[in-house]
């Protein structure tokens, strides 16, 4: 294994699912050959829609997944050394859900589960101790210790649910944390808030965040890096300002112009289309993407495309070829 | 300009009992509201504001624990106001679908996961159009899809094998295959991706121009209604705090809650730091006494605190419940100001 400066490097990462009845079964690539890099005090976005096989790399990432083939190395080690020192891993690369109500205990008060994560990780000795210390990680997320204590899930609202669990993530000084669609469930007003939480703790704790979204507007205002992926590859991969500022590939370029943007003068030209079924999009040979495409060709059908560096921004499409 | 719904001074909370105690959700507090015909209108608001509940008393499907407290809702239907609150059940079921139709937020819960989709238009249509066949009916809905510019084998499959789009978009064709007058669409798109999105949007505003008729627009997102709302109502804790055409509330916002609202979108291209709104939103259990904003709000003053605001017209076509702007206070810079009341007054005169 080679020193790199990543701090979290994803090789060729593939993770197969079978669907389907005994006899009927078909394998679907959820994610197929997937490589990118994450470095310290990057924020790093994944992007695309529902059922591209984004949150399925980050359950690989946390070990709630196996992968069906790939390499994972986190901090210069083998993901199946860090197996052995799950603690240790798990101290370092921490995680936010979607939904901020699902990710507490409805029946256990907010902070049991701050006191819990203290003890579990032995990160104090006593109660004396935990107090301050539980305080002032929700200091840095905007909150304080007798705003949650013996409070709820219920009595919090989503907004303040969310930056709590953001709070939770941050007890064991992680070097990497995992968020899987953390604004989706905001409200518009509290969104930029979580946002730029991200960006304050990436200067003041130097914390890599690989922020999982379908927000490109969002992704665009808080990363450095993006991914886009469609149906399990990742097809066009740069600075975030390249990538959405002057999208490559077909599908960057229907993802962006899908957006509502919040301009009424601006509004939609043309339509889009859309897939029929899920699955069929998943088996197609050649491009994935060549069903919807516009610019689509007869190669497009037949081989799967390679990926190509453009202006450094890596792209998945023969027409750069 | 003809109106198709109209609330007046409506309220309609929840009450839960539980424990011999008693618990009043103040969902809608007093809203007086007028939907135009012919237009697609937008209901903004975040998470627990009441929204859906406004939506869900102007299909006038009130049920416990929901009760009108005060107040009417009204249909326009041939000319004639019909008081909705008054009518029997069944006068309100033949209204449904064939004068307003509904278009819910998940649409994996709307179909029976066991059934084709098939049945679900057959039944429906059963149930509505008297006096056809079953040929007829299926042929009817076939035409109806193709309309909307769906495939007509989506009629053989079961709900699980379409992807989300495509069942929300089955969703729509349901909701339209009437005709109906105003259509009711909660959230519609909240849980599909941006692609999807804004194919089912694109779809609800294809019927709009086809119909000619109203779209009753509920969503979080700002975005979607600057795409294709033509009018909006901004909700705060239970109570409508803006209302005018979407393009002026973009243009110049007069509510201090919307003004933060569209400040804080983020846009590609633009990185320049934004805020959030400081504090969050009031529990509808027990609102604050006074304008509902007023502890997040920077212009509130003593009157604030004591009295509810109501909604009025500001300018032209544009009302805000909001003391201090109705004062002349709030205001961002003077310039913005007039460039704004100029430029409404041209875009009111363009629609006659």
């Amino acid at each position: 294994m080679t020193a790199t400066e990543e701090l979290l490097q994803i090789e060729r990462v593939t993770k197969v699912f079978t669907v389907g009845s005994f006899f009927f079964k078909t394998r679907i690539n959820a994610v197929e050959n997937v490589s990118f890099g994450i470095k310290p005090a990057e924020i790093f976005t994944l992007a695309g829609e529902s059922g591209c096989g984004k949150s399925t790399i980050a359950k690989i990432i946390l070990g709630f997944e196996e992968k069906t083939a790939g390499e994972i190395v986190f901090e210069n080690e083998s993901i199946a050394h860090w197996r052995e020192k799950r603690q240790l891993f798990i101290q370092k690369v921490q995680a936010v859900f979607q939904n901020p109500f699902e990710s507490f205990n409805p029946l256990c008060a907010v902070d049991d589960i701050f006191f819990e994560t203290v003890y579990n990780f032995h990160l104090v000795q006593n109660e004396k101790e935990a107090i301050p210390f539980i305080d002032e990680r929700l200091k840095a997320v905007g909150l304080s210790f007798s705003e949650i204590h013996s409070r709820y899930p219920s009595e919090l609202s989503g907004g303040q649910l969310q930056r709590a669990s953001i709070a939770r993530a941050l007890l064991t000084n992680p070097s990497l944390l995992v968020a899987d669609e953390p604004v989706s469930m905001v409200d518009a007003s509290l969104r930029m808030s979580i946002v730029n939480l991200f960006a304050r703790l990436r200067e003041e704790m130097n914390l890599s965040v690989l922020y999982i979204t379908h927000d490109l507007a969002t992704a665009y205002y808080v990363s450095d890096r993006i991914a886009v992926m469609f149906r399990g590859n990742i097809v066009e991969m740069g600075p975030v300002e390249e990538v959405l500022l002057n999208p490559r590939h077909p599908y960057t370029q229907l993802l962006r112009d899908s957006i509502p943007e919040a301009n009424p003068h601006r509004k939609w030209k043309g339509s889009v289309r859309v897939a029929n079924v899920e699955e069929e999009e998943y088996l197609q040979k050649g491009c994935k993407f060549a069903g919807r495409c516009s610019l689509a060709e007869e190669r497009c059908r037949v081989d799967f495309p390679q990926e190509t560096l453009v202006d450094g921004v890596l792209v998945r499409c023969h027409r750069y070829n | 300009m003809s109106r198709v719904l109209r609330l007046e001074n409506l309220k309609a909370f929840y009450v839960l009992e539980a424990w011999g105690e008693k618990k009043v959700i103040q969902a809608v507090n007093n809203v007086t509201l007028e939907i135009p015909s012919n237009e697609v209108y937008g209901i903004a608001g975040e998470s627990g504001c009441g929204k859906s509940t406004l939506l869900r008393t102007l299909f006038a499907d009130i049920e416990p624990p929901l009760y009108v407290f005060s107040g009417r809702i009204h249909y326009r239907v041939d000319d004639h106001d019909i008081d909705v609150l008054s009518l029997k059940s069944a006068e309100k079921r033949k209204l449904r679908w064939t004068y307003i139709s509904y278009i819910p937020q998940g649409s994996m819960s709307v179909f029976n996961p066991v059934k084709r989709i098939k049945s679900t238009f057959l039944d429906f249509l059963e149930d509505h159009v008297r006096g056809k066949v079953r040929e007829n009916l299926l042929s009817l809905s076939v035409e109806h899809l193709r309309r909307v510019g769906l495939p007509p084998n989506v009629l053989d499959v079961y709900p699980h094998q379409l992807s989300g789009g495509m069942r929300q978009r089955v969703a729509i064709a349901l909701a339209t295959l009437l005709r109906p007058t105003v259509i009711l669409a909660d959230e519609p798109t909240t849980a599909l991706d941006v692609v999807a999105q804004r194919a089912v949007l694109e779809l609800l505003r294809e019927v709009h121009h086809e119909l000619g008729n109203t779209i009753v627009l509920v969503t979080h997102d700002m975005g979607i209604h600057a795409q294709i709302t033509t009018r909006m109502a901004i909700m705060y804790a239970g109570r409508v705090v803006e209302e005018g055409p979407t393009k002026a509330i973009f243009a110049s916002p007069l509510h201090p809650y919307t003004q933060y609202l569209i400040q804080a979108l983020p846009h590609i291209g633009e990185k320049k730091p934004k805020e959030g709104i400081p504090g969050s939103p009031p529990s509808l259990l027990s609102p604050p006494l006074g304008c509902p904003f007023h502890p997040r709000c920077v212009f509130a003053f003593s009157l604030c605190r004591e009295k509810v605001p109501s909604l009025e017209e500001f300018v032209p076509q544009h009302k805000v419940a909001c003391f201090s702007r109705q004062r002349g206070e709030c205001v961002f810079e003077g310039e913005k100001m007039r460039r704004y009341e100029s430029k409404n007054m041209d875009d009111y005169r363009e629609r006659g």
